[in-house]
């Protein structure tokens, strides 16, 4: 094969010929940094890396040895800026590594660049950042050709992780889930993206959105390259209290899974209107694979689902308001020119700093913390938690006190990642805006259901689910998108979520962007 | 007139005696150079965690123990916003929604040595702030963050207090309690120890009058100052007939209090549960065994640790003596109450009052010079015991006493060794005293009588006495080889030369009236 498509590849597939010196690390750099150049136009980059790191011609066999990687630019870097894609930060270079980026460069991986993305992780486009937006390479060059300069998003908001492993610039990226930053732009780039058990992985050094959310998700172009990842970032870390303190097993894919014995829940309240037809048609191929495939198929039902959403929003918005508090322009941040009063400096540093959505979900925030409003938004936020945490236990039969149901307990769940496939970017500014004037508010607090819908209640749980691409979706254009299904398991149990992931895979054979590119 | 009722209540803030922060690696130093002792954490460094410090869990515990609270076997942390220069997060992490401990009490001597209650309301972790330093002259605020992130237990009072005198001796029994378990230094001229104080006054005594709040009183004479300020300054107002504003106050250095903010205009802090720190989970003996790492802390263990507290030394040294209050303060206060039980323990036969005295005056001032605590004295209780006892029961003269002293000290000999080799053992046997000087005076009223005859005049006479005295003393030392013990041997003495004295004055008187 010639090497100059060795981009194609997946990092299990390189990591093979490395073994066996049929390329070199440095092919394998040669290679990517061709591929940067030729899609540089996707913007999937805030900061690329001019200076590689020398181990990767160390003697020394590392599981990751010379494999280009990237990390979302809300992770800590040493000596490269992280900026979050805002202003605040634009000059913000870090003195330390983040635990995973430390990881990785100690399994001799080969960092690429920083990964572009919505400012400080507020968004699900991928278009809110101060670098400009993510471009999807899915049809991008066709609409080029077809003299329109409108894109299809990345989703967001981690778009610039999902983006570089779709356009093959690397091997594997790292990126944050919240509420579905990692799943929804893997959907809508076509690749695989894990979001892990809360604590699995370690959040030191990453600029935190919401502290009981936040997990650190990797983006592959397999799910057996997802599971390599995984097993070797996943771990107890002492710079993070909220790490799993408990061994989390390894995770093993097999060349070849089978379901057999499996029970698949698909849960009933994810059958909702709005659903793309192709995306239904997937979800319901899916279901007879399985059932084909020997698993057992049941209908389970999550009743809280419906205030997934509400709960998010107070959860999140009251942790950006008090997250964002540090950045005054004091210690960190902009600082604006100097004040006469602290106040005012505060007040300009801040005004000058921050983009129009992360303002209304600090507003938002420091209006559901107010001492006359806790219980009433705060306080239910964390009741709706328990409850909706409380579903997936059930279904999962994790919930010893309460009475069996008289289904069996679900190794997986099964849903589609998003309703819709990636939007055309003037198509997601105005469903955004939504074109009602101050509505603009009530929307981004209540979210955008296509996208969401699926994904966040995961992240309120606290459990793994991973979206792996299984097939396209011709659009009103004549364009074929990527669509991804949403697989969700227990805590701990990303096994099982592999398991199933990589029968997926193998049942759609689906191709992604960079081997047919 | 009317009578007012003042109502105090306090919160103190103690800087917790550990090596490092309470959520950082970073040092804990007094006057380190500025902003030298910062952890990333912090600086609040966007991404950085805070890691619990099992230290300052374990003080803050026996804190909650000793001030007898009910601790939380599960306690949780929260974050109180509001901007400050020197509070880089943009808030506090405390423990305002379930806090460590709470429902606690201590009792106290009062300056009339009744002794009082105060109720503890609660006990919670939390970070200290930075220090901001402003250039006037440059028109420049500095921050310096080595304070920032400082482990400190919060101590809530109830409002149980009536009087300045009253909150005086109760934080001076706080101070000792947390001295004696070694949770905080509480040296205020440092920053480690400061006070907030609720006072209010009202003419009705069951009801509450409206309160003020004088924050981060940091110097002990200021207690007074803030409170009999504040006293003062409320009844005036409702002696004109105005109303009393809920405010925060603080001191200055003159001893009046001043407006600092009012409460209704204050800040919402808009409290949340900090979601970087799981719950702080503390175990028993009985679910120690399930903890799930080996960090786990064990309250049972730390409670049956719990060092002797002031109050059960105070009792114990009043079945001792009947020591006047300041004395045991004293002895308190330098923390020797232990070494002084142990002392009189083994030597029961030791003069109370001498030999607290000999402690005071000697060894105190030489374990401050030492900087050393009475645990770390070179000269064991049992060792003084035995020399205070040889001293009191006059086994050996009390020149000599200062000698082996001071000998034990300097090569960690005993006082008994030393004595021993040296030969300083005197004779204090009252019989074998009297039969010396029996001897002793035979000799004279055999060889110079004349030294026996008392002039009538008073000066002539204590010329006499002293010319008899030295003389007679001199000889017995001869006679008995310098092992009699000086200052009986005198007393003895002058007791004989008294008595020959009035028998002569009887004989005089006898025979001029019979002649």
């Amino acid at each position: 094969m010639a090497s100059n498509e060795l981009f194609r590849k997946t990092l299990i597939q390189v990591r093979e010929l490395l073994k066996h010196n049929k390329i070199s690390p440095e092919d394998l750099l040669t290679v990517c940094q061709h591929r940067m150049r030729e899609t540089s136009a996707l913007n999937y980059f805030t900061n690329a890396v001019e200076k590689h790191d020398p181990l990767i011609n160390s003697k020394i066999d590392l599981p990751l040895k010379g494999i280009p990687f990237s990390v979302k630019d809300n992770f800590y870097t040493e000596d490269m800026p992280t900026t979050c894609a805002s202003l605040m930060l634009e000059n913000h270079i870090p003195e330390f590594n983040a635990t995973v980026v430390e990881k990785l460069h100690a399994y001799g991986g080969s960092m690429m660049g920083k990964d572009n993305m919505d400012e400080f992780a507020m968004g699900s486009g991928g278009c809110e950042s101060q670098f400009g937006p993510v471009r999807n390479p899915w049809n991008y060059s066709e609409l080029e050709v077809e003299g329109n300069d409108d894109f299809y998003v990345a989703g967001g908001s981690s778009g610039g992780s999902a983006a570089a492993v779709a356009a093959g610039a690397t091997f594997f990226s790292i990126g944050s889930d919240t509420g579905g930053s990692v799943r929804v732009p893997a959907a809508f780039c076509g690749v695989v993206g894990l979001k892990p058990t809360y604590g699995a992985l370690s959040r030191h050094g990453l600029v935190p959105l919401c502290n009981s959310l936040d997990v650190p998700g990797i983006f592959t172009r397999s799910v057996a390259d997802s599971a390599f990842v995984f097993n070797i970032l996943k771990g107890r870390d002492v710079n993070d209290p909220t790490t799993i303190k408990q061994q989390i097993p390894n995770s093993r894919v097999k060349p070849e899974e089978d379901v057999k014995g499996m029970v698949i829940g698909i849960p009933k309240e994810h059958y909702i209107d709005g659903t793309h037809p192709d995306i239904r048609a997937a979800w319901d191929k899916a279901i007879q694979q399985f059932s084909d495939g020997g698993a057992t198929v049941i209908e389970v039902s999550l009743p809280n689902q419906e205030y997934v959403q509400p709960c998010y929003r107070v959860l999140c918005c009251s942790d950006v308001a008090s997250n964002m508090a540090k950045f005054d322009g004091v210690e960190f941040g902009h600082r604006a020119r100097e004040g006469d009063f602290t106040e005012e400096l505060y007040t300009v540093s801040r005004d000058y700093g921050f983009n129009e959505k992360v303002k209304r979900r600090i507003t938002a925030g420091n209006f559901f913390l107010l001492e006359e409003n806790y219980e009433r938004f705060f306080g239910k936020a964390l009741s709706l938690r328990r409850m909706i945490r409380g579903d997936y236990a059930n279904v999962f039969g994790a919930n010893s006190a309460a009475p069996s149901s008289g289904t069996p307990p679900c190794d997986v769940l099964l849903t589609p990642t998003t309703s819709v496939t990636s939007p055309l970017h003037s198509r997601f500014t105005t469903m955004s805006d939504l074109g009602d004037g101050h509505e603009e508010d009530h929307h981004d607090l209540a979210g955008m259901p296509e996208m969401d819908y699926h994904v966040t209640g995961i992240n309120i749980a606290g459990v793994p689910a991973i979206s792996v691409p299984v097939g396209l979706s011709k659009n009103q254009y004549g364009h074929d998108m990527p669509i991804g299904l949403h697989l969700v398991a227990w805590e701990q149990q990303e096994n099982k979520l592999f398991r199933a992931a990589k029968f997926l895979e193998q049942e759609s054979n689906f191709q992604t962007w960079a081997e047919n590119n | 007139m009317n009578r007012w009722f003042p109502l105090i209540g306090l919160e103190i803030h103690a800087q917790l005696n550990t090596k490092s922060k309470l959520f950082s690696n970073a040092s804990k130093k007094f006057m380190a150079t500025p902003n030298s002792c910062v952890a990333r954490f912090d600086a609040s460094m966007p991404g950085t965690l805070p890691i619990l410090n099992r230290k300052a869990v374990e003080l803050a515990v026996a804190t909650s123990y000793a001030l007898n609270c009910q601790v939380a076997l599960k306690s949780s942390f929260d974050r109180k916003h509001y901007f400050y220069a020197d509070m880089p997060q943009g808030y506090q992490i405390t423990q305002q929604r379930a806090p460590l401990a709470k429902h606690g009490f201590v009792d106290y001597l009062s300056e009339s040595s009744k002794m009082k209650r105060v109720h503890i309301h609660q006990v919670q972790l939390e970070q200290d702030s930075g220090k901001s330093l402003h250039d006037e002259k440059e028109g420049l605020s500095l921050i310096d963050l080595n304070r920032a992130g400082v482990g400190l237990v919060e101590i809530v009072t109830s409002p149980d207090i009536r009087s300045s005198s009253d909150a005086c001796s109760f934080v001076k029994e706080v101070m000792k309690i947390l001295q004696y378990i070694g949770s905080c230094t509480c040296k205020m001229e440092e920053g480690e120890f400061r006070v907030d104080a609720n006072v209010s006054v009202s003419a009705d005594i069951s009801v509450m009058g409206t309160r003020t709040e004088i924050k981060n009183i940091n110097r002990f004479k200021g207690i007074k100052q803030a409170i009999d300020y504040e006293i003062t300054r409320q009844i005036k107002i409702l002696q004109e007939g105005g109303k009393v504003v809920n405010e925060t106050r603080g001191l200055t250095n003159s001893g009046e209090t001043v407006s600092m903010r009012e409460k209704e205009s204050a800040y919402d802090y808009r409290f949340m549960p900090d979601g970087n720190l799981p719950y702080l989970i503390l175990h028993t003996n009985e679910s120690i065994g399930k903890a799930q790492h080996k960090n786990a802390i064990n309250v049972d263990e730390i409670r049956s640790n719990l060092p002797t507290l002031p109050s059960e030394y105070r009792r114990r040294l009043q079945n001792e003596y009947p020591f006047e209050k300041d004395i045991i303060d004293f002895m308190l206060e330098n923390k020797m109450a232990e070494y002084y039980l142990a002392l009189v323990a083994h030597r029961p036969q030791v003069d109370r009052m001498l030999t607290f005295d000999y402690i005071r005056v000697h060894l105190l001032p030489y374990l401050e010079r030492k900087e050393l605590s009475f645990d770390e004295c070179p000269l064991k209780s049992n060792d003084l015991g035995d020399l205070m006892y040889m001293t009191h029961s006059y086994q050996i003269d009390g020149s000599i006493c200062n000698k082996v002293y001071q000998e034990a000290l300097d090569t960690n000999k005993s006082p008994v060794q030393i004595i021993k080799e040296n030969g300083w053992y005197k004779i204090s046997d009252e019989t074998m005293l009297s039969s010396w000087l029996d001897q002793v005076l035979d000799e004279v009223k055999q060889q110079s009588p004349d030294l026996l005859v008392f002039p009538p005049k008073r000066r002539k006479l204590e010329t006499a006495v002293k010319k008899l005295t030295s003389h007679v003393i001199g000889r017995i030392a001869i006679i008995s080889d310098g092992k009699a013990h000086a200052k009986l041997m005198r007393m003895i003495v002058k007791k004989r030369l008294d008595m020959l004295i009035d028998e002569q004055r009887e004989e005089q008187k006898s025979s001029g009236a019979s002649s």
